[in-house]
């Protein structure tokens, strides 16, 4: 399989459906994902074909064609709706996360030895022949008795094995006591699908883990209610440093026109930036766009209006969150700034030009070669088939490999 | 924080990883984020029975808002498929590489299509313009404006 330390690297953070052991996980969890950059959906919005993506994701591809990504109906920026249904869900699917993926490779360790060590004490009983029905099984055998002979009946229904789950809220829960159970089970799972009074679940209400006894009163409590901001603080990064740097070129500058007066950084934002026709403005114009938002004026004209375009794109796509969602300013800048040096380091390639020289002579060579010999022939041949005028692609061979956007 | 780009292929890296490549197809390398090889032949009945050949992906930053450059690998050991759509130097002539690309394929939606246009075809020949598109053509197929013929690819 390769491997190298790039991929080490990212795959240290990168989630993806095939965490999960099962492919039911894996389609549930793929369903919450933006099929064009494959993460979680951020800012989801729907057009009018009903395809749904994220908000940058979708607008980046918009610049290129206006067509659906998935469908290919045509489409506009005004096409877009909100989802605030799938935003949330989503959320919700990401606190949990953790949570499944925890137990359902607890649940395949426990299958794998589960064949093993039960064969050993009632021999009559024969493999499980999926993981599914085993999780069933369980489950029933567990809320019912303990009595082996029950993990032999056949297919208990989805919404039967459900039931059972939801019958046994809290109060009878309490009365099982774990010791118990741990005696006539010999796995080591106690409480995977059932909850235990003392097993942390996440609170729906504001996503805290809360022990299942305790859950009743904390959703009614204070407690709830006030910390409904505190899990989701992860809008602030602590990049301070890269932040001061910005924000030394941005003090420097007067702002002409601040409008965005990032008082409180995350509210105050709510009007949508406007597309700019770049070609039509002047240098001076485009500096002052610029610093209206408060953006650096380093670089030349073609770095300014790609700032501009992806700092509209962003901004307009954080405004496609819901409120409680959205970035401040500062971290906005910020993901430009990120932005903006991962396009660096892709172009930085062609920096040492001997190296550079020496890997690529064959292929200079080569075309060298082929140049001439196109010179010595000139093209008589009709083009039925493809392409225009071969002039035109000798000059794009030599043409730096930069995206151009 | 990576790259898009990179994070995607990531994603489809490892999905070939744990769930293994469409029939026919075999992921060769991967060390990189750059380029990709695969190997790829037609199963069942076709023109090209017994036929394996290198498939390149070459991926932009940009990706997957913008096609990676597909090309079958041209060596000493490997040709290209003799096609009416590829070109004698590994270039493809396929609508789904160039205008109709969509950030929602994926590296294995193009092998599949890639391997349904070889498997469709029904005479074994090259492009018409062969010769003078070889002479001519660019490092990079991405770089050359194709048109696409009107019969499906």
């Amino acid at each position: 399989m390769p491997t190298n330390n790039l991929q080490a690297l990212l795959s240290a953070d990168i989630s993806d459906p095939t965490d999960f052991p099962t492919n039911e996980l894996r389609q549930l969890d793929a369903s919450f994902r933006c099929t064009i950059c494959g993460e979680f959906y951020d800012a989801p919005v729907i057009l009018a074909c009903g395809h749904c993506f994220c908000s940058l994701c979708i607008r980046e591809h918009i610049v290129r064609e206006t067509q659906c990504p998935n469908c290919r109906k045509s489409t506009a920026e005004a096409h877009f709706r909100l989802n605030p249904a799938l935003e949330e869900a989503v959320e919700a699917w990401k606190r949990s996360r953790p949570i499944v993926l925890q137990l359902s490779k607890e649940e395949q360790c426990r299958i794998e030895s589960y064949s093993h060590v039960d064969t050993q004490k009632t021999p009559t009983r024969t493999r499980p022949p999926n993981n599914n029905n085993t999780a069933k099984r369980k489950r029933r055998a567990r809320s019912e008795s303990s009595d082996s002979e029950i993990i032999h009946v056949a297919g208990p229904s989805n919404s039967k094995a459900s039931s059972e789950v939801v019958d046994s809220s809290p109060a009878p829960a309490y009365d099982r006591r774990p010791s118990k159970r741990r005696d006539t089970e010999p796995s080591s799972d106690i409480g995977e699908e059932e909850l235990e009074p003392d097993s942390l679940i996440s609170c729906p209400i504001c996503g805290r883990l809360v022990e299942y006894q305790l859950i009743n009163g904390h959703i009614d409590g204070p407690d709830c209610g006030n910390s409904k901001a505190a899990p989701k603080s992860n809008t602030q990064v602590p990049n301070s440093g890269a932040r001061n740097e910005w924000s030394k070129i941005l003090g420097k500058s007067s702002l002409k026109k601040g409008k965005n007066k990032e008082s409180s950084d995350s509210d105050g934002i709510m009007e949508r930036l406007p597309k700019v026709s770049y070609a039509v403005l002047k240098d001076k114009v485009l500096k002052d766009l610029l610093l209206s938002q408060r953006l650096p004026t380093t670089g030349d004209r073609f770095t300014w209006i790609a700032r501009h375009q992806r700092w509209v794109m962003m901004y307009n796509a954080n405004l496609d969150k819901s409120e409680g969602n959205r970035k401040g300013l500062a971290e906005l800048r910020n993901e430009l700034k990120r932005w903006e040096e991962d396009r660096k380091i892709s172009k930085r390639i062609v920096e040492d030009v001997i190296a550079h020289e020496t890997a690529y002579r064959a292929d200079f060579q080569r075309l060298v070669e082929e140049a001439r010999r196109t010179r010595a022939t000139p093209v008589t041949n009709s083009l039925p088939h493809a392409l225009q005028g071969p002039q035109d692609n000798c000059k794009q061979t030599i043409v730096d490999d930069s995206e151009e956007d | 924080m990576a790259s898009i780009s990179a994070r995607r292929l990531r994603k489809e890296l490892n999905e070939i990883n744990v769930e293994g490549c469409p029939a026919g197809i075999k992921l060769l390398s991967a060390d990189n984020f750059d380029t990709w090889l695969f190997s790829i032949e037609v199963l069942g009945e076709s023109l090209y029975q017994g036929e394996v050949f290198k498939l390149m992906f070459r991926f932009d930053a940009n990706y997957p808002i913008s096609a990676p450059a597909v090309q079958f690998v041209v060596d000493e050991t490997r040709g290209a498929p003799i096609h009416p759509h590829i070109y004698s130097n590994g270039h493809i002539c396929a609508s789904i590489l160039g205008t109709e690309w969509s950030p929602v394929l994926s590296v294995s939606a193009v092998c599949v299509t890639l391997q349904s246009m070889l498997a469709s075809c029904k005479v074994k020949e090259r492009p018409v313009d062969n010769d003078r598109y070889v002479r001519t053509a660019p490092d990079n197929p991405k770089k050359t404006r194709f048109q696409y013929d009107g019969d499906t690819v």
